[in-house]
């Protein structure tokens, strides 16, 4: 499987389908999922340069899933953007490790110079 | 016949000495005897015997009685006298003197022929060139002649004079020596032979024996019956049979006094006399009664005994001080109650005096001298800080002109008894302020028609009604709505005198304009009156009604309670149930009390284990903290128990405590006990010691002297030498002992009580003498003047005694007896059967009695019938030598008005150290106690209340100490108040807010700020439950902090509620947002892909889109805020940051979006305020999005940044529509819109400037603003600026 700049992870596939579309605008290949199983599958084949991730993921929570990344060796460098239309999920997500947040919703403008931001040079 | 023979041969005459001679030369031949040869043989012999005789020898011979005389005789004729004319002259010329007296005699015996005897006859004869008196003893006896006829008269005789004027002599001695004895005050007798005949007794003997003249002559044996039993019959037979001296000193002798025996004290010797052959046949005794002095000396150690337990008992210290000569007296413990260790100059004591009540006390003491009496309370400060309160009491005294002449008084130490009351009296504010501001509602009714008396705040709120509405009024007529529903509840708590405990119970309530169920927990406590009757009732209630579904489980468990007492290092126990059945006990009370094994006690009644409780008290006290709830403790307390080693004394300080069930019901009782044993025994044999040391006593000594008033020479006993400072064997002139005598008292005393004596013949007198380099000694002289036949003194006869010691201790007894007597304490004291023998003037103040209505009545008159008991077991601690101190009772007065008393009785023993009476203090205290009572009964019914809360309740110092938790914060956390004031309240609260709480509290402390947090506290279980704590400084009328009261509410409930509440608003907003955020994304895309295709329709509907997406948003986002506002919610995450800094970058953004305004930004600080960044730049944005918005038709908004005192200021500025003065005030409530038609036109919730405002109030800071209708407004924000 070819490399891909950016996996996402949300549940809802809309907002997948959404945040694709836009993010593709902005010039990145990636490559969406729904579920945590799915993501650690692609993730095996694949290392992005960015994981964004929704926190909420209906029966799993995005701010495990992150802590679990960044505590394994092999993901543990892999940057991660949380996103969440949770009111108070911005500190909980960086408490569990996550790189930067996006509230939702967002700007479309604000949202590309946060995931430009957090791409490894 | 006629003889012939020379002289020589003349054999008669041969020799004969002297006379011989003469007789021999004598021309005899002239006389009518005619030459010697002549003379008959009757004259021959008879001569011959005379002049060979060595014996006084005179003859008379022949008619003519001439005289012959032998050389023994000579001298009787003395020098230039009758020798040797009268030899051979007739007696009628040789005697003419006395011729007259012997011719007589010489007669008789030549008639009769018999002999005569004279002894001691005085016959003057002239000798010596004079007439001598010449005492004689003499015989004539008649010479027989040859014809048997009387032919001379012989005369055998000696000359007496010496012996007769010496016998005389003798005589005039022994009656001096009887005037001695018979004048002496000193009582001396002797006693003649084995049966002690009274052979002389002076004045002064029968005064002491009580007996007349008429003994002289009797024996003891029959004229002192009342001698029988007494020991000194025998000590004169001993005297008697050995000769040894007895000396007696302040022998006890039954003497009759007025007809009857009494008691009395006689110092005194017996000595043996003897005759000339060393044969005692007789005992002079010489005595001197001293009762009075032994009385008045133990009369003096009774006095000072009383004084003593007066002054130990309640910690007194005496002074006195001369007014005029500024001399001064302070007792032992004088210097000790100022704080000094050593005792110090009388003017240092006021250095010590606090200097707030110095003005107070030097006008006391100028008062004094009007009133003559003086009694206040001051204050000493110690040398380390701490004050002592000190109360004095005086009297002075005044000489006769009214001069203030000495100031006799006690200070006394009363801190305790201050501390108490002020300790009480806070503690009944502290209460009082708890329950006044304490969030539960409390209303207290008196009588059965409900009274209100007392309502507070809370309670005011649950009902709806004002206080005016209630005090005074039927609980009925306020609220009759809760008539049906509570009425039978509270007539059953009335009548019944047992609380009753409401768990959410449903009343109809009209309140707020409708009428309503409410639910309210609450109990109904009866209050009842001294007598125990129920005379109201307090209700405490609690509303519930919020939280009625919240199910309030407290289970009882004990289990902590129970390791406390397990490991407690004091003893502790639990007894369960009427028959108090030992639960259990600790290791403590097993092993050092009870010496028992837990198996021998546990499960069994204490008064099984231990049966000699039944006598003692503690059943009693134990049924009766069973039965009313209410604790008893006591220190020092006598208790027996039976232990392997026998019965066992123990002195211990205890407390039992009730145990309640949740509904408040009692089910045992805890005990803890300190055993004290140790403490209190040390301290009895620190008691016995002292009384030994008194027991010392020293004797007195009787000097005697014998002053002849005519020569001024003096006789006197060693002793007097001795006790006038001389060597005991000087021998004195009157004028050195004078000398030695005070100066002051010689003039003033002395010579007045010679001149006394001089009228009276009595001399008696008490002076001082002065001895070299030693302190004045005190004497008692006493003495009879004698006076010859024309009245003339001449002789002083007297007794002297040291009276030193008498004296200091009658300064000390007149000292302590005027304590005694102006004490307004009562002293009191009572023989064992409890008879009343002294009663002072405090007595009489507090009882009514004068001395003589109650002096010999029993101590009963003055006990209730209902205390008589208590007489009964003082007496028996009494007989065991106890003292009672500080014992608080009730007594009754000559009135039958009942009295409250503290009492201090302590043992009064005889000189065998025999208890034989008691001395008390009493002092009324039935002021003290009702003022007690008052305040106490307050501060119990409001201590009551708190702990009938069933929230917490706590109150701190205002340096931030917690000082009490109510009973349920215990209940709660099942630690004692002991423990959590000891280990702080920070152990109850979650490990999570423990460091905010503390850093809040301290801020809250320091500021005087309300004190206001939410957290978790840790239940005796070990699981949390959320508590809202609330605390408000209390103030005193000057503003200053005195106390801080506290509470502590369950809001578990709520809280979980409020969570679900927020989770569920939370998610709420989750899912709005989320639809949203594809509606937005794909707008935002779309508009940046259209960007080339430049369709105009699709562009503007796009935009369109988007911006209402965005107001959705916000909307959504606001909501959200007031919900968690609602909910308290609203998070902030502090941190420090520059103010202007954040106003500028925001004001740029807004700038961005804005083109119709252009935005002043004034920035004359930057000041760093603590806060949260986000929040406040959401109250930045909604203040400039404000601006904007309502100033349509203006272009300018100034938004400045500065700071005023330590406060961080925004002002925004527009020149917009403005708000009217009616709006002004309500712009920043939920919802509110302004009216209006202009204002009606703009959009809005009317949520953003309540948003704001409670975002600021979170800050503690504030947000206000000016305007003016048309004109424009200002909006100002101010934050607390760190500096």
């Amino acid at each position: 499987m070819k490399q891909v700049d950016i996996v996402l992870l949300d549940d809802d596939k809309d907002i997948c389908l959404m945040v694709e579309a836009i993010l593709r605008f902005g010039g990145y290949t990636v490559q969406s999922c729904s579920s945590p199983e799915a993501l650690l599958g692609l993730l095996s084949e694949t290392t992005p340069r960015l994981i964004l991730m929704d926190m909420l993921l209906s029966g799993a929570d995005g701010r495990d899933i992150c802590h679990t990344l960044k505590q394994k060796t092999a993901t543990a460098r892999l940057n991660i953007v949380m996103m969440s239309a949770h009111p108070d999920a911005e500190r909980s997500c960086r408490e569990a490790g996550a790189d930067d947040f996006i509230p939702k919703p967002f700007d479309m403008d604000i949202f590309l110079q946060t995931v430009s931001a957090n791409l490894p040079a | 016949m006629s003889i012939e023979f020379p002289v020589t041969k003349h054999n008669f005459l041969a020799g004969g000495g002297e006379m011989g001679a003469l007789t021999r030369s004598k021309n005899w031949s002239e006389t009518v005897l005619g030459a010697i040869d002549q003379w008959p043989q009757s004259l021959r012999t008879t001569l011959g015997i005379l002049l060979h005789s060595k014996f006084p020898m005179f003859l008379f011979w022949g008619d003519e009685l001439l005289c012959f005389y032998n050389d023994a005789y000579r001298p009787s004729l003395g020098r230039e006298g009758k020798h040797p004319n009268i030899l051979g002259m007739p007696g009628e010329k040789a005697w003419p003197e006395i011729w007259h007296v012997i011719k007589p005699l010489i007669d008789q015996v030549l008639s009769t022929g018999e002999a005569t005897w004279s002894e001691d006859q005085l016959i003057p004869i002239y000798r010596n060139g004079r007439l001598e008196e010449v005492y004689w003893t003499f015989s004539y006896s008649a010479v027989i002649d040859e014809k048997g006829q009387a032919a001379g008269v012989f005369v055998t005789c000696t000359e007496t004079t010496n012996l007769v004027l010496s016998t005389r002599s003798l005589a005039e001695s022994e009656r001096n020596f009887r005037s001695l004895v018979l004048e002496s005050p000193i009582s001396t007798a002797v006693f003649r032979t084995k049966q002690f005949i009274v052979e002389v007794a002076n004045e002064a003997a029968l005064e002491l024996w009580g007996k007349t003249s008429e003994i002289i002559g009797q024996s003891l044996f029959d004229g002192f019956p009342e001698l029988q039993n007494q020991p000194y019959i025998d000590l004169l037979r001993n005297v008697f049979e050995t000769g040894i001296t007895y000396e007696g000193k302040e022998n006890l002798v039954m003497l009759r006094r007025e007809g009857q025996l009494r008691p009395c004290y006689v110092t005194f010797v017996y000595k043996a006399i003897r005759d000339a052959n060393g044969i005692i046949n007789g005992i002079l005794t010489m005595g001197y009664e001293v009762t009075e002095q032994v009385l008045a000396r133990e009369r003096m150690e009774a006095l000072e005994e009383r004084a003593r337990i007066a002054i130990d008992a309640n910690d007194i210290g005496i002074y006195d001080l001369n007014l005029q000569t500024g001399e001064a007296y302070f007792s032992e413990k004088m210097h000790l109650l100022y704080g000094y260790t050593d005792p110090i100059a009388k003017e240092s004591y006021v250095d010590r005096v606090h200097p707030d009540d110095k003005p107070m006390r030097l006008q006391k003491i100028a008062e004094s001298i009007e009133t003559g009496r003086m009694q206040f309370e001051y204050r000493v400060v110690l040398p380390d800080g701490p004050v002592r309160w000190l109360e004095a009491h005086s009297r002075v005294f005044f000489d006769q002109r009214g001069n203030p002449l000495r100031r006799i008084g006690t200070i006394q130490d009363i801190t305790e008894r201050k501390l108490f009351n002020e300790r009480l009296a806070a503690s009944e504010n502290r209460f009082r302020n708890t329950i006044m501001q304490a969030p539960i509602g409390i209303m207290s009714m008196e009588g059965p028609e409900f009274i209100v008396t007392m309502v507070n705040k809370a309670y005011l709120a649950i009902v709806d009604k004002t206080e005016s509405s209630m005090l005074g009024r039927s609980l009925f007529a306020s609220l009759p709505e809760v008539e049906p529903a509570v009425a039978p509840l509270l007539k059953t708590v009335f009548e019944k005198g047992t609380p009753y405990y409401g768990n959410e119970f449903p009343v109809v309530l009209n309140r707020f304009g409708s009428s309503r169920t409410a639910y309210v927990d609450f109990v109904y406590q009866p209050q009842k009156d001294a007598g125990g009757r129920v005379s109201g009732i307090m209700v405490i209630a609690h509303e519930i009604t919020a939280q009625v579904e919240a199910r309030f489980a407290v289970e009882e468990s004990r289990r902590k309670f129970s390791d406390m007492v397990m490991h407690s290092p004091i003893a502790m126990t639990i007894f369960r149930g009427p028959e108090f059945i030992i639960e259990m006990a600790n290791e403590t009370m097993l092993n050092n009390l009870w010496k028992k094994e837990a198996e021998e006690v546990i499960g069994r009644s204490i008064l099984d284990v231990f049966p000699e409780l039944n006598d003692q008290k503690y059943p009693e006290l134990l049924r009766n903290v069973y039965t009313t709830g209410v604790s008893h403790k006591e220190i020092d307390s006598l208790a027996y128990v039976q232990q392997p080693e026998g019965m066992q004394k123990f002195y211990l300080d205890f407390e039992y405590a009730p145990l309640r069930q949740p509904d408040g019901s009692i089910f045992g009782i805890i005990v803890t006990v300190n055993d004290v044993t140790g403490r209190f025994e040390s301290r009895a044999l620190l008691e016995d010691a002292e009384s030994r040391l008194r027991l010392a006593v020293e004797g007195t000594g009787l000097a005697t002297w014998d002053l002849n008033i005519q020569t001024g020479q003096i006789l006197h006993s060693p002793r007097l030498a001795a006790i006038f400072g001389f060597d005991a064997a000087a021998t004195l002139s009157h004028a050195q002992l004078r000398e030695r005598l005070h100066p002051d008292d010689r003039i003033n005393v002395v010579e007045k009580a010679f001149e006394k004596a001089l009228r009276t013949g009595i001399y008696d007198y008490e002076a001082r003498v002065l001895l070299p380099g030693q302190l004045p000694r005190w004497i008692r002289t006493q003495g009879k003047m004698s006076f010859d036949d024309r009245g003339k003194p001449f002789r002083l006869l007297g007794t002297v005694i040291d009276i030193t010691e008498k004296k200091a201790g009658e300064e000390q007894q007149q000292r302590l007896a005027l304590i005694v007597q102006t004490s307004d304490d009562g002293i009191i004291s009572k023989s064992i059967d409890g008879i009343i023998t002294s009663w002072n003037e405090g007595a009489q103040r507090i009882f009514q009695y004068l001395p003589e209505e109650i002096i010999g009545k029993s101590i009963k008159t003055l006990i209730p019938p209902e205390r008589l008991a208590e007489e009964d077991e003082i007496i028996r601690r009494l007989k065991k030598g106890e003292r009672i101190a500080h014992f608080h009772s009730k007594r009754v007065d000559k009135f039958g008005r009942i009295i409250d008393v503290s009492l201090a009785i302590s043992p009064l023993r005889d000189n065998n150290g025999n208890v034989i009476g008691a001395s008390k203090i009493v002092r009324d205290i039935t002021r003290e106690k009702q003022a007690e009572g008052l305040i106490r009964e307050s501060e119990q019914r409001f201590r009551l209340l708190a702990d009938s809360m069933p929230q917490f309740v706590w109150t701190a110092t205002p340096a931030g100490e917690i000082n009490y938790y109510n009973k349920t914060v215990c209940d709660y956390t099942g630690l004692s108040t002991s423990m959590l004031i000891e280990k702080g309240w920070a152990q109850m609260v979650h490990p999570d807010e423990r460091e905010d709480n503390t850093r809040q509290w301290l801020q809250a402390i320091q500021t005087g700020i309300p004190y206001r947090v939410e957290h978790r506290i840790r239940s005796k279980n070990g699981d949390y439950r959320w508590y809202l704590s609330t605390a408000l400084p209390q103030k005193d009328e000057n503003g200053v902090i005195h106390i801080w009261v506290g509470t502590s509410a369950d809001i578990d409930d709520i809280k979980k509620h409020d969570q679900q509440k927020d989770d569920f608003i939370k998610m709420a907003s989750h899912e709005l947002k989320t639809p949203v955020t594809t509606i937005k994304g794909y707008v935002q895309l779309l508009l940046k892909m259209n960007q080339a295709a430049k369709d105009p329709f699709l562009a503007n509907s796009l935009q369109t889109i988007d911006k209402q997406v965005f107001k959705l948003t916000k909307l959504i986002t606001d909501l959200l805020d007031v919900t968690k506002i609602e909910t308290g919610s609203l998070e902030m995450n502090p941190e420090y940051f520059p103010l202007a800094t954040l106003v500028k970058e925001i004001t740029a953004d807004i700038q961005t979006t804005s083109n119709s305004h252009q935005l002043h930004f004034v920035q004359e600080a930057d000041p760093l305020v603590y806060a949260d960044r986000d929040r406040i730049a959401q109250v930045i944005i909604n203040l400039l999005t404000n601006a904007i918005k309502y100033s349509p038709r203006s272009r300018g908004v100034t938004i400045s940044v500065f700071s005023r005192e330590g406060v961080a200021l925004i002002s925004v500025t527009d020149s917009g529509i403005g708000i009217s003065k009616e709006d002004l005030p309500w712009i920043f409530d939920r919802f509110y819109r302004a009216a209006g038609k202009d204002e009606k036109t703009f959009p809005g919730f009317g949520i953003g400037l309540f948003i704001v405002k409670e975002i600021v109030s979170l800050h503690r800071g504030k947000i206000w603003a000016e305007s003016e209708k048309d004109k424009g407004s200002t909006f100002f924000v101010s934050l607390p600026a760190n500096q």
